[in-house]
């Protein structure tokens, strides 16, 4: 089974989690962070998608 | 999802800074020079923040014990620590340009207090203390301390202040204090991160996270007009967004609020 890519913001520490994606943001579940509009912004601080890399769940 | 306690801990060491090392020349030597309704809304804007962070870095105090599990109340201390930081860059800010005399900080900060807006005194000087008190004496959760600072002191009302003055700054005046608020921005994103984390951990219930989008609206005038109508809106819209983006309430009540307030 492929691993979930794991998303966290760098300066608010939110997780973006496809499976759940960000519904308020417009963005399904389901959707992998990397098709996800460039003008999508963090729904924590507003951050933008180049704030975002990629972790390990271990690691959080 | 939020992240757990050993990544802020990790991100709070790796975003440290030094007040006192911001060059702050030249905002000195231009600050009587601005325009006179410009130098007034950006005074409210920095003395509120020298109170502000004055009252956040004590009163974050009782956190620590509160916190139980030793990773959450480590961070908690790395957060006072910023707080701390804050507090001296908008000191050395009141005593280069607001006019606050030099000598001992309680001095300065009595100068400074009578140079911010009631409403903002209220909310840092009452019910913050009441708040960590209450918690300190055991008559308050850790969460209902958390929705205050976290979410509503730093979320809404600081964010809100902070918002103005990088506005208010974006044509290159004042570098350093811009520099300096960009900093202090940078650390408060953490901040809320971590108290969205806390309420995640303590289970908050509907009812009274309901109670934060209403406060919020409440507390976002406390700047008066210092913060223009544009910033409020955008600020109470990130409120509402990150309480709905961590399911602490639902989608489409997060929406029907926005529909009603925009």
């Amino acid at each position: 089974m492929a691993e979930t890519q794991l998303w966290i913001c760098e300066l608010c520490g939110y997780v973006y989690d496809p499976a759940e994606g960000d519904p308020d943001g417009d963005v399904k579940a389901g959707m992998k962070f990397e098709d996800i509009p460039d003008d999508w912004t963090c729904p924590v601080c507003g951050a933008n998608k180049d704030d975002f890399s990629q972790q390990d769940e271990a690691s959080l | 999802m939020i992240a757990g306690p050993r990544y802020f801990a990790a991100l709070a060491a790796r975003l440290r800074w030094d007040a006192d090392t911001l060059d702050l020349t030249a905002d000195a030597e231009s600050w009587s020079a601005l325009d006179p309704a410009r130098r007034s809304r950006l005074t409210v804007l920095l003395a509120g923040f020298c109170i502000a962070e004055s009252r956040v870095a004590d009163e974050l105090a009782p956190f620590e014990p509160a916190a139980k599990d030793p990773a959450m109340a480590a961070v908690f201390a790395a957060q006072r620590a910023d707080e701390r930081r804050h507090y001296r860059l908008f000191d050395r800010i009141a005593a280069l340009m607001l006019g606050a005399p030099p000598g001992d900080p309680g001095s300065r900060r009595r100068f400074v207090r009578a140079l911010v807006p009631p409403p903002l005194l209220d909310l840092f000087e009452r019910r913050l203390p009441e708040t960590a008190s209450a918690l300190s004496g055991g008559r308050a959760e850790l969460v209902d301390a958390v929705a205050l600072y976290h979410l509503i002191l730093e979320g809404v009302v600081l964010s809100a202040g902070q918002h103005a003055l990088l506005a208010e700054l974006g044509d290159g005046a004042l570098p350093g204090v811009r520099r300096g608020v960009e900093l202090v921005e940078r650390d408060e994103r953490w901040h809320v991160g971590f108290g969205l984390r806390c309420m995640l951990a303590r289970d908050p219930g509907s009812a009274s996270v309901l109670t934060l989008l209403e406060e919020g609206q409440a507390a976002i005038g406390a700047w008066g007009p210092a913060v223009s109508a544009e910033i409020r809106s955008r600020v109470l819209a990130q409120h509402r967004r990150r309480l709905a983006a961590i399911g602490l309430i639902p989608e489409a009540r997060a929406h029907a609020t926005v529909g009603r307030s925009g």
